[in-house]
């Protein structure tokens, strides 16, 4: 335990020397809230996308036509239902709806049966809160958060009648809205029933987008492809690495625009790291060799410039990490999320999951702290060492 | 009884341009409660002198014996430590804290101490009286005169109750009133038993009233020991 009079002086010492320590607090508190935030971002945006992984069936079945993706027949269920080791088997229609406006806006269709478990999987959270049998009842959908800002603003605050390819109007009611911490996901959807996405979408009730398949064995995973591409010429078969792939690779050009802003850091940090042990050299060297000559051994003037700056770093890089939390999963981030998100679309509208990597966080501490310290500690010990006559000079 | 002993002391610097000798065959013993003036122009030694007395640097050979402490040898956190309790050094240009307060100034020789910072405050009030600079205790020490950040100095020196004081060049920044003062604290402390070193060469102290010792030094040795009494 510190003696009190020792911790009195510290104290005293920081208030009184504030304008030693405020430029490296500050721009060490930019760089740090610029790469937690960064952080926050991304390590939200893997949860999101690893929650749409969970709910992914292990293959996707669809048909490739001329380059095209085209309507595949319910039949095709019946041959993939004699293929041994598939649990459950199920159709889904979904497509891109377009509107006609003079500023078109482009819809997710999702057509889900709401007592098929795959589809139960994947919108459990809305299905939990949802009466079923109200939403099957008439033509209801659920939509997207950024879907239903664009309804709002275009007097579709109950309903929207969508324009099939048959020249009929379908009017859909809006049942619920998706929450917007899943916006990243489900921004763009537009939830319905089956039949409804068959007749929005144009498909006959014999024709479905693509069939979801689950294998429980993962093992069987390889053999099963293989077999399921031997029975039609025009199938596609998508296993669910491959879709985890595709998620992936949705943000991983962002990789790059992390590496540039942590060089960026690195660099500043680097000058600042330059300057503070300068600034050590220079103007403390006095102040060492006079505490020296007043009777301080080495290890107590160690002990006082190291609580100093374990002071400064803990209290900046704890003001920096609260920060960026309030500015990423508060304030939503405006600026970063256009970088990250891009400003078209819908995506101004995303609320970000809030989740804290501790492991990451510690690293940025221990990317800081360590040399931090050492920056003023190496110094600090080599006036502290040498003959006090010549640092009070 | 001698509180400092010094036996043959040589302090030679060396440079890339061949060795310097500082101090040659420095010997001499001074008692408890002596003042004593070690006085020289400018590079004769005298400060190089102090600075050995006050374990600032050590003598290339000799035996400097202080309050029965043979200091040359003594490991360097031991010497930091004895200096801390065992001598108080007034410096040439004072070397004070500037950020820090007189107060904050006077008791930073006690924070390795570990005492009590209500110990250490009334410790500060003692010293402030004696250094008459008790009306400047919560100012700042880069607002105050040079004969002000000078008491400051005094009170700094004696706040661990050290039996030696030691004082570099100390009116040499002064003006001839703030000199006088000076003198009269230092007769204070050889009042109260103090032990007190003084390297100077201003007339003005073998012409006041002080008791004094004189010991002159040229060229690194000493030239003439001499007591003047009043």
């Amino acid at each position: 335990m510190q003696n009190r009079l020792f911790l009195n002086y510290l104290l005293i010492s920081l208030l009184k020397e504030r304008s030693r320590h405020i430029g490296v607090v500050l721009l060490s508190l930019l760089l740090i809230f610029l790469l937690s935030s960064v952080l926050f971002i991304s390590t939200s945006i893997q949860t999101t996308i690893q929650n749409a992984i969970k709910s992914e069936p292990d293959f996707v079945i669809q048909r490739v036509k001329g380059g095209l993706m085209v309507p595949l027949p319910l039949s095709w269920i019946d041959d993939i239902e004699d293929i041994r080791g598939i649990s459950t088997i199920q159709p889904r229609v979904w497509g891109r709806y377009t509107t006609a406006s003079s500023e078109p806006e482009t819809m997710l269709i999702v057509g889900i049966d709401p007592l098929d478990p795959q589809s139960n999987r994947a919108f459990s959270k809305i299905m939990n809160q949802t009466d079923i049998k109200s939403f099957l009842d008439g033509n209801n959908m659920i939509v997207g958060s950024d879907i239903a800002k664009w309804m709002d603003m275009h007097y579709a605050k109950k309903s929207y009648r969508f324009l099939s390819l048959g020249g009929e109007f379908i009017s859909v009611n809006r049942f619920a809205t998706l929450p917007k911490s899943s916006n990243l996901i489900s921004g763009d959807m537009v939830i319905v029933p089956l039949e409804l996405a068959q007749k929005i979408l144009n498909y006959d009730t014999q024709n479905v987008t693509d069939i979801i398949l689950n294998v429980p064995n993962h093992a069987e995973w390889s053999n099963l492809k293989s077999k399921l591409e031997e029975l039609h010429y025009d199938i596609r078969v998508v296993s669910k690495q491959d879709s985890i792939k595709a998620y992936k690779q949705m943000f991983d050009y962002k990789g790059g625009f992390f590496l540039a802003l942590f060089m960026i850091v690195l660099l500043a940090f680097a000058m600042i790291l330059y300057q503070r042990y300068t600034q050590v050299l220079s103007t403390e060297k006095k102040q060492i060799g006079i505490l020296r000559a007043l009777g301080w051994s080495v290890q107590d003037v160690l002990r006082l410039k190291m609580y100093e700056t374990v002071i400064v770093i803990i209290f900046s890089y704890i003001l920096a990490v609260t920060l960026a939390y309030i500015y990423v999963f508060i304030a939503h981030a405006p600026l970063l999320q256009q970088i990250f998100l891009g400003t078209d679309g819908y995506s101004g509208n995303t609320e970000w999951i809030p989740v804290i990597n501790l492991p990451t966080l510690m690293s940025i501490l221990l990317l800081y702290a360590v040399p931090y310290f050492s920056a003023v500690i190496i110094p600090v010990w080599r006036i502290a060492v040498t003959d006090p006559k010549e640092a009070m000079l | 009884m001698n509180i400092i002993e010094l036996e043959k002391i040589n302090k030679e610097y060396y440079t890339k341009d061949g060795s310097f000798t500082a101090l040659k065959d420095i010997t001499f013993c001074i008692q408890e409660g002596e003042c004593v003036i070690l006085r020289g122009i400018s590079g004769s030694g005298k400060t190089t002198l102090l600075s050995i007395l006050a374990g600032l640097d050590r003598p290339t050979s000799g035996k400097i014996t202080v309050d029965g402490e043979d200091i040359a040898k003594l490991p360097d956190i031991h010497l930091s430590h004895f200096r801390g309790h065992h001598i108080g050094m007034v410096f040439q240009h004072y070397n004070l804290l500037e950020h820090l307060s007189v107060t904050e100034n006077i008791i930073t020789p006690l924070i390795p101490m570990k005492i009590t910072p209500q110990e250490a405050y009334k410790r500060a009030k003692e010293k402030m009286e004696i250094a008459n600079i008790s009306h400047k205790a919560d100012m700042d020490t880069n607002r105050l005169s040079g004969g002000e950040k000078q008491r400051v100095a005094i009170a700094r020196a004696l706040i661990a109750d050290p039996k030696i004081i030691l004082c570099d060049e100390p009116t040499a920044n002064l003006d001839r009133a703030n000199a006088k003062r000076f003198t009269d604290i230092i007769k204070k402390l050889i009042d109260i038993g103090k032990t007190v070193v003084i390297a100077t060469h201003d007339p003005l102290f073998w012409e006041s009233d002080l008791d004094i010792r004189i010991i002159d030094i040229e060229d690194a040795k000493i030239v003439a020991d001499s007591k003047v009494e009043v």
